[in-house]
């Protein structure tokens, strides 16, 4: 069968190339510009495409949480409160530009430009169905999470930056996070490049075409989402920003686009670790009848119904019990799914190919 | 157990002894309280040295009298006791141009808030205390003391207001103080963590507190002398205002003390019917805490929201009785106010109640699903915030705070108001004293109150008047009124002076919650950062109550 969405993706680059032909026959530009005018057209295509699902995303978490809380949540802005978003998103624009009087102002400005482009880096590096990514290298999963990993170090930067008590106590706890979460992390998804033999997403979910590694490693996958939880500071691990105890934590200080870059930054986040679990644990693009990026999304979306399904259900610990729990429980247990892995290993890895 | 009577003989005896001349029994308009006129203010010591031998627990309440035709300033000592009803009051005159008198701090913590709070607004020293200082005015405050007869309002305008704004506005930070491991952290006046606006400076060494030190004030209106200048009716809309969340049972602490003062008959059904909005309220208050603990805890909203939902059918039931939702001024003078321009209660008012009460036990079994099933509830509130047992007593902790604690201690139990001696309920205590089992109390608490609603119900009489009409030309008195109850946060007074006006002379409010709070001091060392609103929400701070 035909992957449906391989005929839309090709539809949209067809209306590309022609209308860039078109452009060009007018203009009469050198054929030189052709590569990278077109490469930028598919760039800025796959950005509208990942705001418009950002837009959904932001939105649809609005509901479920308003469903779960047994209220209404946003429902008069266009039809169902879908363009609540796009108000909000108008209102940060509209707002004044304010930095504390002391504070670093070169960081201040920057640090919310760097994370929201940080954050955004990696979604290169995820192959979102067979025919559909950007890049394939031998080391994507390496890269992926050593950009990840800087975050938080902006973010420590960005807390200093504001030149508040709140915000610094919630930047160095950021680095606690960190401290506490990137060893589990590691440990978990070690468990998967054993198994898949390989650094390359797309080799990883590749070979899970007859079985997804969530069923043979659940304990990895259990751990891989709480760290994941951890990593975007999403309730119960929004720890730095602790709303109720430091204020937001490291962003008190910033208003307006900056806040607002940060709150996107936070989506880029949500979007790109849900699509790492799914690629790593969920078996990607795999599906009944045929490969796709349909099925990617699909999974995706689900894992982020997840997320935010724990976020309305459990209270947040306090940061001394997040690292008692990261190192008495979730380290010994990735160290046992690495065992298990190991273990089953040689009968699994003839039954994958 | 000594009864009532051998206390009171045993108190009377064991204080003439001790004080002899210094001392005389007056002669009050209440059998169940004693009270002394102390001539030498400065054998106050030595009172309560001796009261607190004979078992007392502590100062409930302080407070001053100005009387500038006199030239005193009287004080009165409130002591109460954990295992009875009995209190005993001390009268001390003191000069009023030299107000001086030792304070009783050192030896009971628990009258530090009223011993400050009388300086504050009497301007009475208190010599030895540790940290005399002002707590709702200014701390570099000079243009006088409100509270006295005296006091022109317009000397307020002279404190430069503005310019004190804008400076850094601190009785106790010195910066130069602070290095690479203590800092200072101003926690308020506006922060979520404080419900409302009061302040807490902190002393930190990396995420532990060293100590804290509550500062309050920022939304003081001076009800107290608001209400000086108002007829006795018009005060209780004051009190609606005393606290939002349950506005309800300070209506009732106020009419207790009005009716007290004036000698008004309140009929039986008005009294049933008292216990059911009382204890309506104190739901209702439960529920509001429960919503704000619950965002305290890690922004939880689903468990904020959820109460929100109940209350709010509790709410639509007032606002059928009231026609208000939040400031209700029902409970009058003499009974409850008109039931929507109709004489009387209807019975489908009565049914409606039993099914939100039927409805509301179901409900809080999908708390404790999310909560005490929660090991995510338990980790963030168990041995945190402890204050147990003799120690909360000492500190002058009252309400759930000091039953949390593990002392059986309920103003319903020890000096029933209103029908509770006819009613059946349990005081719910807890062992530890720490955030988790102030949260048990209170949720049992709630329980109980569904008891005694369902209770009033079947017991309530079916025809009778509901309120005796009070004509305001007779809302005059004489002598002092005094109103006790057991607020949801603790245990409210309200004390009134007056001198044959239609207007109080003077009137004093307890504030339970401003006592509660001042216990952050001692339960805030060495809780962690992240403690910090838990603990203060445990304490369930209402900020218009503690400031009034």
């Amino acid at each position: 069968m035909v992957d449906p969405a391989l005929v839309i993706i090709s539809f949209i680059l067809n209306i590309i190339s022609e209308t860039l032909n078109f452009v060009f026959s007018i203009l009469g530009l050198p054929d030189w510009l052709y590569l990278p005018l077109f490469i930028t057209a598919i760039t800025l295509t796959f950005l509208l495409a990942l705001v418009l699902d950002i837009l959904f995303i932001i939105w649809m978490e609005r509901k479920v949480i308003g469903r779960i809380h047994h209220r209404r949540s946003i429902t008069e802005t266009g039809p169902v409160g879908f363009l609540q978003n796009v108000a909000d998103l108008i209102k940060l624009l509209v707002k004044e530009d304010m930095h504390p009087s002391n504070a670093d102002k070169f960081m201040h400005f920057a640090s919310p430009v760097l994370i929201a482009s940080i954050a955004l880096i990696p979604a290169v590096l995820i192959p979102y169905g067979p025919e559909t990514f950007f890049m394939r290298m031998n080391t994507s999963i390496v890269l992926f999470y050593a950009i990840s990993t800087l975050i938080p170090g902006v973010v420590v930067l960005a807390g200093w930056a504001g030149n508040s008590k709140y915000s610094t106590i919630g930047a160095f706890r950021a680095g606690l996070q960190l401290i506490s979460y990137e060893i589990p992390l590691s440990l978990s998804i070690l468990g998967v490049i054993l198994m898949a033999q390989s650094l390359d997403f797309y080799r990883v979910i590749e070979i899970q075409s007859n079985i997804w590694f969530i069923a043979l490693q659940p304990i990895g996958a259990f751990i891989f989402f709480i760290v994941t939880l951890m990593e975007l500071e999403r309730s119960p691990f929004d720890i730095p920003e602790a709303e109720g105890e430091i204020l937001v934590g490291w962003r008190t200080e910033y208003s307006g686009l900056k806040f607002g870059l940060f709150y996107a930054a936070e989506y880029f986040k949500f979007f790109i670790a849900s699509a790492a679990f799914t690629a790593l644990f969920l078996g990607g693009w795999h599906g009944p009848f045929f490969d796709s990026v349909i099925y990617f999304l699909i999974k995706m979306h689900i894992v982020m119904l997840a997320m935010v399904w724990v976020r309305v259900t459990f209270f947040r610990p306090r940061p001394d019990q997040l690292i008692k729990i990261s190192y008495t429980k979730l380290i010994p247990l990735s160290i046992l799914n690495l065992l298990w892995v190991v273990l089953i290993n040689p009968f699994v890895i003839p039954l994958l190919q | 157990m000594l009864s009532s009577v051998d206390l009171k003989e045993a108190t009377i005896k064991e204080i003439t002894s001790v004080l002899g001349s210094d001392i005389e029994l007056r002669e009050m308009k209440w059998d169940k309280y004693i009270g002394f006129n102390l001539l030498k203010p400065e054998k106050i010591t030595e009172l309560a040295k001796t009261l607190k031998k004979l078992g007392y627990a502590q100062p409930v309440l302080i407070t001053g009298i100005d009387r500038p035709s006199e030239g005193i300033i009287e004080l009165v000592y409130k002591f109460n006791r954990v295992d009875s009803g009995l209190m005993t009051w001390i009268y001390v005159n003191v000069d009023r141009d030299n107000p001086r008198i030792p304070s009783i701090t050192p030896l009971w913590r628990a009258a530090f808030p009223h011993e400050i709070e009388t300086y504050d607004l009497m301007g009475v020293v208190f010599d030895n205390i540790p940290d005399l200082r002002h707590v709702f005015l200014p701390w570099d405050w000079k243009q006088g003391f409100p509270l006295r007869k005296d006091w022109d309002p317009n000397e307020a305008k002279k404190y430069p207001w503005w310019e004190k704004t804008r400076e850094f506005y601190d009785p106790f930070i010195i910066p130069s103080e602070e290095s690479d491991d203590i800092y200072y952290v101003s926690l308020g006046p506006q922060h979520p963590a404080v419900h409302g606006s009061f302040r807490l400076i902190l002393k930190l060494r990396g995420d532990t507190i060293l100590e804290a030190w509550p500062d309050f004030g920022w939304v003081h209106r001076g009800i107290e002398k608001l209400a000086e200048d108002k007829t006795f009716d018009q005060i209780i809309v004051y009190t609606d205002r005393l606290c939002y969340a349950s506005s309800l049972t300070w209506n009732l602490t106020y009419a207790l003390a009005a009716e007290d003062l004036l000698g008004v008959e309140v009929p039986e059904r008005a009294l049933w019917f008292r216990v059911i909005l009382a204890e309506m309220q104190r739901i209702v208050s439960h529920l509001l805490w429960l919503a704000a603990l619950s965002a305290d805890l890690g922004t939880f909203h689903s468990m904020f929201l959820y109460p929100i939902r109940e209350r709010e059918k509790f709410l639509d039931l007032f606002e059928k009785a009231s026609g208000a939702r939040l400031t209700y001024s029902y409970i009058k003078i003499g009974g409850v106010g008109i039931f929507k321009h109709v004489e009387d209660v209807p019975d489908t008012w009565f049914n409606e109640l039993k099914n939100v009460l039927r409805d509301f036990r179901h409900k809080l079994q999908e708390y404790l699903d999310m909560t005490e099933a929660s090991e995510s509830f338990h980790i963030r509130t168990k041995n945190i915030g402890i204050l147990r047992g003799k120690a909360a007593i000492e500190a002058g902790a009252t309400g759930p705070v000091l039953r949390a604690a593990g002392i059986k201690y309920d103003v319903r139990k020890m000096d029933p108001y209103l029908v509770y001696d006819e009613l059946d309920f349990d005081i719910p205590i807890g062992k530890n004293g720490d955030v988790y089992d102030r949260w048990w109390v209170r949720i049992n608490e709630m329980l109980q109150s569904v008891r005694i609603i369902e209770q009033a119900i079947e017991n309530i009489p079916k025809q009778g008047p509901l309120r005796t009409k009070v004509p305001p030309a007779k809302m005059r008195g004489k002598g002092e009124g005094f109103g006790r109850t057991e607020d949801p946060r603790g245990e409210a007074i309200i004390y009134i002076v007056a001198d044959g006006k239609n207007m109080p002379y003077r009137i004093h409010i307890r504030s339970p919650t401003y006592v509660n709070l001042s216990l952050l001091h001692y339960i805030l060392r060495k809780a962690k950062f992240a403690d910090i609103a838990a603990i203060i929400g445990s304490l369930d701070p209402c900020m218009a109550e503690v400031d009034r």
